[in-house]
């Protein structure tokens, strides 16, 4: 790590040791996608091969032009739009229709969705059971375990802390998508307090579902339920719900970013992204403002899209609790005053070693799942083009 | 403390009386239909819009503030004031109160209201010592800005459960 950033930014690595810093990486995603190879398919093969190849290209990219956010980005844009795609089509094919009827809803006929966690806690704690269908340890009829899965996602989130937001989330994509497609935003100015609004939907929603032992956020609430799955419309009630969702959607997820260039619903809606600031306190790795470096510019306040820097953060040197490690900051910093960071260390010293500590365990997690879902959703698509 | 407690569980205990009669009140051919229960919901919802936009404090302004307690300032009688403050606590008509409020009104018998509120009271105390130096949470202005927000979600919550059940009323009787 000889040519680490320590002056300016960013940092070029020469081709050969990006690629042998890569290497590990490489073997990681060859790791993840040998089952997609062993599946019968030709569909399914080039889609595991071409995933593997984007993401170790993606991660080699990061380390040779030393940039986070622009490569991230690509990928993540990538699983929020093939996220549905491969979830609809498995839909369609099982069930024949994107809704569920409730009753089979009940029954656990739906997947679980790591959004529901904040709202499975008091209701687990006071009365042991789950407000969610599903069961908190394997039957024989369930083998996917709620707690198994709730344990992997707090060993990644113990690591990573609000990073899943930015590298494991397979809705965010979307936005940031829409998000990407001006150069300017349209609407400059936000309230600040929209960044307390996810805590306050966080705080209802925990509330209600103690109270009424429902997971009101995905029964009332959930923008995604337009593209993925969604109780049937059946009555009033049920096609109030399911146009709350799309209001939901077509608002905080497609018009408010490409309005404002910012991931409006992981900012100023998702319940889900406030819990994880929380775990943002208890992990090691933050990203920092250089005080003797920094002129105080403002760039990282505008860029950073999900209003996680603000003018007050920036003087005490640090973003707020709700910062998702996306990158955005540190790559826009003119003056190299961004930097990664890990707690217990001097800031600005040696920041490309926090960034690439960060980085290998980021993009792991980031390969698994996110890895797995985009050669999903580009199987689906193969498929759909080749046969129709 | 005792007394402040004291006096704060006999708050608890006239708002569970005068809740229970407000229920008993209801006459009994109300009872097949569901609109009292709706109006009790859109009042909330109401109420909770009220204390998130700060209705109260607003329209006092500083003229409002209490000459009664005063725990701020050296005072001649400390047991009343802690009377005084624990009893108006008690009634403090604030989300989760006035739903408990609610739920007393449905109950059948006063006894019933009373032992509500009694457990609702030993609850409350659980939590009071540690969430009396979590009242320094009120000084974050970020917290309280999220407190009203999260009233105003749940207003909308009972709004629209209040609305519904009304709907259902009319259109299914």
């Amino acid at each position: 790590m000889a040519n680490a950033k320590t002056t300016s930014q960013p940092v070029a690595r020469s081709m050969g040791r990006s690629l042998l810093m890569t290497l590990p990486m490489a073997l990681w995603t060859l790791l993840m996608f040998t089952p997609g190879l062993m599946k019968p398919g030709l569909n399914q093969h080039i889609a595991a091969v071409l995933t593997g190849a984007f993401m170790v290209w993606l991660f080699y990219r990061m380390l040779r032009t030393g940039q986070t956010y622009r490569w991230r980005r690509i990928f993540f844009v990538a699983l929020g739009f093939l996220f549905p795609v491969g979830f609809v089509a498995a839909l369609l094919t099982l069930r024949g229709s994107m809704s569920i009827p409730i009753e089979h809803m009940i029954s656990g006929d739906t997947p679980f969705c790591y959004m529901v966690i904040p709202m499975l806690i008091i209701p687990a704690a006071l009365t042991h059971t789950l407000a969610f269908p599903g069961s908190i340890l394997p039957t024989p009829s369930n083998p996917h375990s709620i707690a198994a899965m709730i344990g992997l996602w707090l060993g990644m989130t113990l690591v990573l802390g609000k990073a899943w937001c930015a590298y494991g989330c397979f809705f965010g994509g979307l936005e940031e998508g829409f998000a990407s497609i001006t150069r300017r935003a349209r609407i400059r100015k936000l309230d600040e307090r929209l960044r307390l609004v996810p805590w306050a939907v966080l705080l209802a929603i925990v509330l209600l579902s103690a109270a009424i032992f429902e997971p009101v956020y995905c029964m009332w609430l959930c923008p995604f339920k337009t593209v993925t799955e969604f109780p049937a419309v059946h009555d009033a009630e049920t096609a109030i719900q399911f146009g709350v969702f799309v209001l939901l959607f077509t608002g905080l997820v497609v018009v408010l970013p490409f309005l404002t260039k910012k991931r409006t619903q992981c900012g100023f809606f998702c319940p889900f992204g406030a819990f994880q600031s929380v775990f943002n306190k208890i992990n090691i790795f933050d990203i920092r403002i250089d005080r003797t470096r920094c002129v105080d510019c403002g760039l990282c306040v505008v860029k950073c899209p999900t209003m996680a820097i603000n003018p007050e953060s920036v003087n005490k040197g640090e973003t707020l609790m709700s910062c998702m490690k996306c990158g955005a900051c540190v790559d826009s910093c003119q003056k190299d005053a961004a930097v990664w960071h890990i707690k217990g260390t001097e800031v600005g010293r040696n920041p490309e070693r926090a960034r690439l500590l960060f980085l290998y365990a980021a993009w792991a997690m980031a390969t698994m799942f996110g890895g797995s879902v985009i050669a999903n959703g580009l199987s689906t698509l193969l498929h759909l083009i080749f046969r129709g | 403390m005792g007394l402040f407690l004291t006096a704060r569980l006999m708050g608890y205990m006239a708002f569970a009386v005068v809740a229970w009669l407000a229920g008993a009140a209801v006459p009994r051919a109300w009872e097949t239909h569901r609109w009292p229960m709706a109006l009790v919901n859109l009042l909330l919802a109401a109420a909770m819009v009220a204390w998130a936009l700060g209705w109260p404090r607003r329209k006092c302004g500083k003229a409002g503030r209490s000459t009664l307690v005063q725990i701020d300032q050296p005072v001649r009688s400390r047991r009343s004031s802690a009377l005084l403050l624990g009893f108006l606590t008690g009634i403090n008509f604030c989300p989760p109160f006035l739903a408990a409020g609610v739920r007393a009104a449905q109950l059948n018998h006063l006894a019933a209201a009373l032992v509500f509120f009694a457990v609702f009271f030993l609850g409350t105390v659980v939590w009071f010592a540690p969430m009396a130096a979590l009242g320094l949470v009120r000084r974050s202005s970020a917290v309280v800005a999220v407190a009203r927000m999260t009233a105003l979600l749940l207003a909308l919550w009972y709004a629209g459960t209040g609305l519904m059940i009304l709907a259902r009323e009319a259109f299914h009787g």
